[in-house]
């Protein structure tokens, strides 16, 4: 246990409140900057700012919103899978997910380009494949689920990798590129469309956590101890395994590859506040949004004229904090 | 009174390299309630096996396993946990969870999904860390427990679960002679139901209302400590000659093994 644990109550108001002015800031930032009582203005709608109103309104408060949930969701998901399974190494890509996003986004624009569908449509249908294949293996299996399902996500992600590259060596390059941008993970076309697809989902999901918050931490004992306080294990695991898939799928299908956020947050956080399910949770929420706000705030600011995608900020972010972690716990 | 548990002719198997390893043969005995239940014989034997059937899981293969005069199979696992606890033997886990936490997790069987824990619920956790002397560890984490530590306080939780019957495997197994005696005591005290898997003869003898010796699977002998520590039999089933006498002044069963001798 960490010193901080006692605190956690206090320790979640003040990251809420870190939450807020990272939404305010987030809001002022931009290729127009405005102050803070044109932001004001713009948020009553009353007309007095109609240009600032349009950038707030369409532009900004959906993606600074989407950034929020997103971030949200892809820690809890990481929260609730790393306790369920006991493994500090499992995260929500873990079913092949990012594969099956890929070969859709792949399949969408480049084998089928005249029917016009949205890559979000074919991403998140490749992600279920994925998770379809996955789970019809690990279904099987009584025993040792996590671990078969972790396995079975590493094959299906190298087959349906090695699908997808070789239909991207023969595609055009520029169709080739529009896909593997699009991997590398972007809140650009964030709307209130897509705000309204990942919301509910990641809502639910810390709702469904939260209600097993018990059972979570009884999972941490041993399968046996939590059969014995009226739990099944294996059941509990395929709920909320299937729960964090589509989840993660949602956001994939909309954001594309966000690394790391689902890995990094929940050991953040409980390096703070400890292991127990509430505190874990709601803090892996609320830094997670604070995490992913930051980065898209760095990924729209910090080049002029062009947005850097997300998943490398993420994944170099993510991996210089993680091993600075590291080497203090040591 | 009638039986807590009535097993009729159980057996139980697993599977084993494309083979099924029998592991219980034709059980049939019944358990009365507030009795502490002692279950001998060698490693192999079978008392873990037995233990976990009457958790509930795995289910035997054949024969019929009644709890309360209902299929302990037809429970609801989460109405069974208000009842029944099941205490395995491991160490304790790499969670960060304090002793506190651990022990309040035997609230869970009673509580709703979004339900919090109130005073009355505290005060139960509180009272089950003192009667198992974990009171001024209740902030610590879980690792930081010695093994004997971590078995009191794995009955702690069960004490919270508020369950009549519990079932231990090897509760005295990591504790000094001290703590092997005040937690059988305890367990005495509480008057529940309470089956335990036991290695120490002399112990089994001297707090175990009943004594189950089973060997390969089958029930050799089941009764009051002075039926079953018979020396012929408990020489036949641990394969070493038994010398069984009663204390002098309590008139405690205690069983010597007398291993051939060595040269020094």
């Amino acid at each position: 246990m960490s010193r901080w644990t006692r605190y956690y109550p206090l320790a979640l108001t003040a990251l809420a409140l870190v939450l807020l002015v990272s939404v305010v800031i987030s809001l002022l930032l931009g290729s127009v900057s405005f102050p803070l009582s044109t932001l004001a203005a713009a948020l009553q709608f009353n007309g007095t700012e109609p240009l600032a109103e349009t950038i707030i309104w369409q532009l900004r408060l959906p993606r600074v919103l989407t950034a929020l949930l997103v971030g949200a969701g892809l820690a809890v998901s990481g929260a609730v899978l790393q306790n369920a399974s006991r493994n500090p190494l499992a995260d929500p890509y873990l079913f092949g997910l990012m594969a099956g996003a890929a070969l859709g986004a792949t399949i969408v624009s480049i084998v089928l380009p005249e029917q016009q569908l949205s890559m979000a449509l074919g991403a998140f249908v490749g992600a279920m494949l994925a998770i379809v294949l996955v789970l019809a293996v690990a279904m099987r299996q009584q025993r040792q689920r996590i671990e078969i399902t972790l396995l079975a996500g590493v094959a299906v992600s190298f087959m349906l990798s090695a699908i997808s590259s070789f239909i991207l060596y023969f595609a055009e390059p520029f169709a080739a590129n529009r896909v593997i941008f699009w991997l590398m993970g972007s809140l650009s076309r964030s709307s209130w469309q897509s705000l309204m697809l990942i919301g509910p989902p990641v809502v639910l999901l810390l709702l469904l956590a939260l209600a097993l918050r018990r059972q979570l931490d009884a999972l941490l004992l041993s399968d046996s101890s939590a059969r014995s306080l009226g739990i099944r294990p294996e059941r509990l695991r395929l709920v909320l395994l299937i729960a964090t898939a589509l989840v993660s799928a949602v956001i994939v299908s909309q954001c594309g590859g966000i690394a790391f956020v689902g890995l990094l947050v929940p050991h953040m956080v409980r390096y703070l506040f400890g292991v127990t399910a509430v505190p874990l949770l709601l803090g892996s929420a609320l830094l997670g949004a604070v995490f992913m706000l930051w980065v898209d705030n760095l990924s729209r600011t910090l080049l002029a004229q062009q947005e850097i995608p997300l998943g490398v900020i993420t994944s170099v972010l993510g991996s210089l904090f993680f091993l600075l972690l590291l080497r203090r716990r040591v | 009174m009638s039986a807590i548990y009535s097993l009729q002719q159980i057996s139980l198997s697993y599977p084993q390299q494309r083979q099924r390893t029998q592991v219980l043969q034709d059980i049939s005995l019944e358990l009365a309630p507030g009795e502490l239940v002692g279950i001998i014989g060698p490693n192999g034997a079978g008392k873990s096996s037995l233990l976990s059937l009457l958790s509930g899981c795995p289910a035997p293969d054949s024969g019929k396993l009644l709890f309360a005069g209902k299929s302990l199979a037809s429970i609801p696992l989460r109405q069974l946990a208000r009842q029944l606890a099941f205490l395995p033997q491991h160490n304790p886990p790499l969670t960060g969870l304090s002793c506190y936490q651990v022990a309040a997790l035997g609230l869970l069987p009673h509580k709703s999904w979004f339900e919090p824990d109130n005073d009355y619920d505290r005060q139960q956790v509180l009272l089950a860390l003192s009667q198992t002397g974990l009171l001024e560890k209740q902030q610590q984490p879980v690792e930081s427990l010695s093994g004997g530590e971590w078995q009191r306080l794995t009955l702690a939780r069960a004490l919270v679960q508020q369950a009549s019957v519990l079932l231990l495997d090897e509760p005295t197994n990591h504790l000094d002679v001290k703590h092997q005696h005040q937690l059988l005591q305890l367990l005495l005290q509480l008057k529940k139901t309470v089956i335990c898997a036991i290695h120490d003869l002399d112990l089994a003898a001297r707090y175990c209302h009943k004594l189950l010796l089973l060997d390969q699977g089958k029930v050799r002998a089941f009764g009051r400590p002075e039926q079953v520590l018979q020396p012929a039999l408990l020489s036949e089933v641990f394969e070493l000659p038994v010398a069984v006498s009663q204390h002098p002044q309590y008139g405690w069963w205690q069983v010597q093994f007398i291993s051939p001798q060595v040269a020094l």
